[in-house]
């Protein structure tokens, strides 16, 4: 309990943190709180971003004898400017739950049961000396950007194994797809000024009030200010982002594709696309041939001319439109009239609606089709931007490249050149990244899930910084299936117990967010860092530390791909004076700061796709840096906030007005794409009447391993639930909180149903949230993919409800 | 105890915004500081997690109120009562 002096000093600062805010919200001058700290007080601040989204709020942490003990907005920081939302501000908490995992353990005879570091970090390496090409790792967008680094060099360049993917492939993969199709590379040309300046925001399938809170309040606060911004909902289902909207656009399930080649429709049946921009910094582009087993999908598609696109987009009257996506034809012409506007500034926003899509790829492409089409582009608050659901799936995951296909700074393992390249930057032989991708995340976890004599390749699999065994599609059959086979073996890093470390033979014990050294990249391409500002609990170490003890034991071993090619160990660290940092060794492994070494590295990396970071200490400075990062004449670094224009982009030659200078096509000019309509692979029938949607709730962060562990989060929202529309739940004869029974052609799961909820379903349709490990709706969902992203669809599929006996 | 840092953002309609003023200053859980147009910071103290709670979803039912963004928050340990309920759970605070 606070003492009274304490809880003046705790009033104090939370009367200047709010001041601070409210002063900034209504545009007077932004300044740092000044803390009334008492005298012989021990309370420091410290800089971090949140740990949870990828908004990539920054919060100041405020830390006493070793324990973190208040949390409060930062107003330095640009991203929320002081503001947390209702996870944020309860970031603190989620270090101390009672059930930390404080020691390694290894499953003996069907129990877990504590050994040392030593024995953990020896056994992993036997596994991965005996049989190498068979060990998979499996990351997040929760990575730091150094563990990500060592997790890719460790694998790429030492093992030579390419089996190391991340759960961005789950929520990001098409976004990716999507900008690389269409711009050549990869991340959103705009920045979250854009929200700040349009005067039309479009949620494509994006809850954005409860998902990203602190962006839709910074939308919405505008408003409050005598602003006019309107905002248009397109959904599924309602949800309290619908609330704000001006016009909410309930669309059928891939109803998007047509919504949006609706849009170009009109805006060439109209002639108000923008015939400038178009002529002078377009191509166009269609499907090439179609992908099967035979023929791999290819990104580049075929060229195709304006006229050409014009007739493929045609068909997509305002009347068809209504067809396909449910959407009153009227209000296809009201988005065709606004996008044909040049008075007004349009930003598209999405998330998981778009990416977690068999046609995941497609639809990312036509949202910036339109916005190509239209000349909404390039100038603040006309800008098509995704937002990520993990703090680091841009910083880590996409932009160092730990996916299966890729290397650092965009660079793909199928370029000899890029390879090349890596091997240099990396300091190992040539020859020792292998020319194959390895295996996407549902790949591995059906190979990890398959008897090793019937092709299941993956024997040995590593998991850090995430809970596969609650998010991966139908759960039975890509994760369950472990339990039965005896030769496999799986490793969890991680800080709580989960439904994965559930089936772990390994447990790892790990430090977490400012336990530890670290740096995330967001949404916006915002580069940040924090330091490690109080310990971890019992034995728990860094995940970076992990992965970097058992290269060293592998070293040890005479695994000769622990050497590069001057035969010093791959993370071979030496401190000022040159010499050998001992950082395999935890009790030396904060001798030196391993996150800034790494990074440097990696910095290499980032020139060739113009994604420049600036050195380590720029960021220890500041409160991220949008890339890319440009050195300017007097020493100072310049971050950039709007991609391919001239007005902020460096990299644009003067004169162009827009250069897409990573361009598919090599002539400076971004793709347009037509990708037709098409209905989802599994859709409801006779037996499975209903669409099932998942997703998640303002409370919960993903799977709740976290949030669940806050009182007060967990006490919001206790339990997962079914959502259902009224007409249906009268129909079936169900009461509001009476348990039914959801069951797909995979799975089933019982849950009480939520009628009139936070969210409304459209008549046929469900939702249920994932963050309930009691109540694993994965294990109902569909394992389809999209050709392209490899990003499985969480969004729909069939089931039915049934009735309890 | 908890206190929590707050921003509560009135609406623009002047009566309304009075009304919500009125209503916040009779709130003896609240301290309220400075107004800066239809924002207005203002210090909460409640004696628990759950009473942090129920005052948020009270002053989001106030007419006046638009949002409430929460600017600071003091990380004190659950009221016994709360970590005996959470004890009863699957959850694990």
């Amino acid at each position: 309990m606070l003492t009274l002096d304490r809880r003046t000093f705790v009033k104090s600062a939370a009367m200047t943190a709010a001041t601070t805010a409210a002063a900034a919200g209504s545009a007077s001058a932004l300044s740092l709180p000044v803390l009334s700290q008492p005298e012989g007080s021990s309370l420091k601040w410290n800089k971090a971003p949140c740990r949870f989204c990828g908004t990539g709020c920054h919060v100041m942490v405020g830390t006493e004898n070793g324990r973190v003990v208040a949390i409060q907005g930062d107003q330095k920081a640009d991203v929320n400017k002081g503001l947390l939302c209702v996870k944020g501000y309860h970031v603190g908490l989620i270090l101390y739950g009672k059930d930390r995992l404080t020691t390694p353990m290894l499953r003996k005879d069907g129990k877990l049961v504590p050994i040392s570091w030593d024995e953990a970090i020896a056994t992993i390496a036997k596994r991965i000396a005996d049989s190498p090409k068979t060990f998979a790792m499996y990351g997040s967008g929760q990575w730091t950007i150094g563990e990500g680094c060592a997790g890719n060099k460790f694998m790429k360049a030492g093992l030579g194994n390419n089996h190391i993917d991340g759960n961005p492939r789950l929520c990001m993969a098409s976004a990716v797809t999507g900008f690389l199709s269409t711009f050549g590379v990869d991340e959103p040309p705009g920045v979250y000024d854009d929200l700040d300046a349009c005067d039309v925001a479009i949620m494509w399938g994006n809850n954005m009030a409860e998902m990203h809170p602190v962006l839709f309040s910074r939308l919405i606060d505008r408003r409050t200010r005598g602003e006019k911004v309107m905002v248009i909902d397109m959904t599924t289902r309602r949800t309290r982002t619908s609330d704000h909207a001006e016009h909410v656009l309930l669309f059928k399930p891939h109803g998007d594709l047509a919504i949006a080649n609706g849009i170009a429709h009109l805006l060439i049946k109209n002639g108000t696309y923008d015939k400038d921009f178009v002529a002078k910094h377009c191509n166009f582009r269609q499907l090439g041939p179609k992908p099967d087993e035979k023929t791999p999908p290819d990104m580049l598609g075929a060229p195709m001319t304006f006229e050409e696109y014009a007739k493929a987009v045609e068909p997509y009257t305002p009347e068809k439109v209504e067809e396909l996506s449910g959407i009153p034809a009227e209000k296809i012409r009201l988005l065709g009239e606004l996008f044909g506007r040049r008075d007004i500034k349009i930003n598209s926003l999405w998330c998981m609606g778009m990416n977690q899509h068999t046609r995941g790829t497609a639809i990312n492409c036509l949202v910036h089709a339109i916005h190509l089409l239209s000349g909404h582009f390039g100038k603040p608050g006309d800008a098509s931007t995704s937002l990520t659901g993990q703090p680091s799936a841009c910083g880590t995951v996409r932009e160092c490249g730990t996916l299966s296909h890729l290397l650092p700074g965009g660079r793909l393992v199928a370029n000899p050149d890029h390879r090349k390249h890596a091997e240099e930057f990396w300091n190992v032989p040539e020859g020792r990244i292998a020319p194959k991708p390895g295996y996407h995340t549902v790949e591995m976890f059906k190979r990890f899930n398959t008897p090793t004599d019937q092709g299941g390749d993956i024997t040995t699999l590593w998991v850090q910084v995430t809970n596969p065994g609650q998010t991966i599609p139908n759960l039975e059959r890509n994760f369950r299936k472990k339990k039965g086979l005896a030769d496999k073996f799986l490793i969890v890093s991680d800080v709580y117990p989960t439904a994965t470390t559930e089936l772990a033979d390994l447990i790892l014990p790990s430090a977490m967010w400012v336990e530890k050294n670290g740096m995330y990249g967001n949404s916006e391409r915002r580069t940040q860092q924090w330091f490690k500002l109080v310990p971890p609990p019992g034995d728990a170490r860094d995940d970076c530390w992990q992965t970097i003890a058992v290269s060293h034991k592998l070293l040890d071993m005479g695994v000769e791909g622990m050497k590069g090619k001057d035969g010093k160990w791959i993370f071979h660290t030496t401190d000022a004076a040159g010499k050998e940092v001992p950082i395999w060794d935890w009790a030396h492994y904060y001798d030196t700061n391993v996150d800034e070494r790494l990074f440097e590295e990696y910095r290499a990396f980032t020139r060739m796709k113009h994604k420049d970071l600036a050195p380590y200490q720029e960021y220890v400075k500041s409160r991220g840096l949008r890339w890319p990062v440009i050195q300017q004449p007097d020493g100072s670094w310049k971050e950039t906030r709007w991609r391919f224009s001239e007005f902020d982009d460096t990299y644009v030659a003067k004169g162009k007005g827009f250069q897409f200078y990573h361009s598919v096509t090599k002539d400076d000019k971004a793709l347009v794409w037509f990708r037709p309509h098409e209905f989802p692979p599994e859709m409801p029938d006779k037996d499975f009447p209903f669409w099932l949607c998942t997703g998640r709730v303002l409370e919960h962060w993903h799977t709740g391993t976290m949030t669940r562990r806050v009182p007060q989060l967990h006490r919001a929202m206790p339990r997962a639930y079914v959502e259902m529309n009224r007409e249906d739940a009268k129909r079936l004869g169900v009461q509001n909180g009476e348990v039914v029974t959801i069951k797909s052609r995979r799975g089933e799961l019982d849950l009480p149903v939520w009628i009139g909820g936070r969210g409304d379903p459209k008549p046929g349709e469900v939702f249920v949230p994932f963050f309930d490990e009691g109540k694993l709706i994965n294990q109902v969902t569909l394992d389809e993919y999209d050709p392209y992203s490899k990003q499985p669809d969480y969004k729909k599929c069939a089931v039915t409800v049934l009735r309890k006996a | 105890m908890a206190v929590s840092g707050i921003v509560v953002t009135l609406a623009s309609d002047p009566g309304l915004a009075e009304q919500a003023m009125a209503a916040l200053s009779a709130d003896p859980r609240l301290t309220l500081g400075e107004r800066f147009g239809l924002r207005l910071a203002a210090v909460a103290e409640t004696d628990s997690p759950r009473a942090d709670r129920d005052l948020w979803d009270q002053l989001h039912a106030i007419p006046g109120v638009v949002h409430v963004d929460v600017t600071f928050v003091a990380l004190d340990q659950p009221a016994p009562e709360l970590a005996r309920e959470m004890e009863n759970t699957d959850a694990h605070a």
